[in-house]
């Protein structure tokens, strides 16, 4: 891989990070409430999706932070 | 019910002004974004006719332009994705230079983005959200997609965790096309109700002091070239993005 294609990469991760931790808690929030609304359940489905969304924009963060380290350390 | 005074001064307004028939006047209140985006469609299908029917070697004129374009977007695209990008470059390439000419449409006067429509962003986003799930699969094959999903366990103590895992992944999937369409909606939206009050500004509530209207929205309009091409970008990258964590990493050649 030359050096413009890493940068290149590096770049579209970092640009990407912010909105992968950040919407899946916020469509974890969305289906919870909807779920809620439908069961009348509130607000169970709500912390439910909300916490499996705040694991999933970790772990989209992870596999983003782990790709750019190996990006890293590639070159 | 949106007040038609409020409504922006547009080809479609002045001609429902001037439509009295209901059907009609239902179809272009109802279809007006769609309106937009076909003719952008109509327009950029044009100008690619146009720069390629008399294409040359050494390329002159708007062959030149296209081509250049066309390299800077190949450049862009090949970066993140590697040589094996190459096969989602038209796809990549066509959306972001139709989001790109979608987002500029509004500043043309008498016309509206039709990115400043949820429904039009909504199904970009689904469109792209369709095509990484397809290639996905095309590339893992359907059980190999179904074991991406439960997070590739490979030992007893990663299984047990699995029906943890699955709609974790469900629930990442799920986002990507929610975040592309409403940063993009949100966005152009937004450029274009900040035009369109401070052009409002100008011509209405300084002419009170100062005798003729002020082009306030000018500056604006420089700025909304500038994040019209930024969020077209975004997409395209996000998109470029999203198709290079679904292929796995054994089959990615970085």
């Amino acid at each position: 891989m030359d050096d413009d294609q890493g940068k290149g990469r590096l770049f579209a991760f970092a640009l990407v990070l912010p909105f992968v931790i950040l919407a899946p808690p916020l469509a974890g929030w969305w289906l919870g409430s909807y779920l809620d609304e439908v069961w009348k359940t509130k607000p169970l489905f709500l912390y439910l999706f909300l916490a499996l969304g705040v694991a999933a924009g970790a772990k989209e963060a992870f596999r983003i932070v782990k790709s750019i380290k190996d990006e890293l350390d590639d070159r | 019910m949106i007040d038609e005074s409020l409504e922006p001064l547009t080809v479609i307004r002045l001609l429902k002004e001037k439509v009295h028939n209901e059907a009609v006047l239902a179809f272009l209140s109802s279809w007006d974004n769609i309106i937009y985006s076909f003719i952008v469609a109509v327009l950029l299908t044009a100008v690619v006719c146009l720069g390629a029917k008399k294409r040359e070697m050494i390329p002159s004129g708007l062959q030149n332009v296209l081509e250049l374009g066309v390299e800077m977007l190949e450049h862009l695209i090949l970066t993140i994705l590697g040589p094996q990008g190459m096969k989602y470059l038209p796809f990549l390439g066509t959306l972001f230079i139709y989001i790109l000419s979608m987002n500029l449409f509004g500043l043309i006067p008498l016309m509206q983005s039709p990115s400043s429509s949820i429904n039009i962003t909504i199904a970009q986003a689904v469109t792209v959200f369709i095509l990484v799930q397809y290639l996905s699969i095309k590339q893992m094959g359907l059980k190999g997609f179904v074991y991406h999903l439960a997070g590739s366990p490979k030992g007893a103590l990663q299984w047990c965790f699995v029906p943890l895992m699955f709609p974790i992944e469900l629930l990442t999937q799920i986002s990507r096309p929610l975040t592309l369409a409403f940063r993009l909606f949100g966005n152009i939206f937004g450029e274009e109700v900040l035009i369109g009050y401070f052009a409002l500004l100008g011509a209405t509530i300084l002419p009170v002091i100062y005798p003729l209207a002020i082009p306030l929205q000018l500056p604006f309009l420089l700025f909304a070239i500038f994040t019209s091409t930024v969020q077209a970008l975004v997409f395209t990258l996000l998109t470029t993005v999203y198709i290079s964590l679904s292929i796995p990493e054994e089959s990615s050649e970085h």
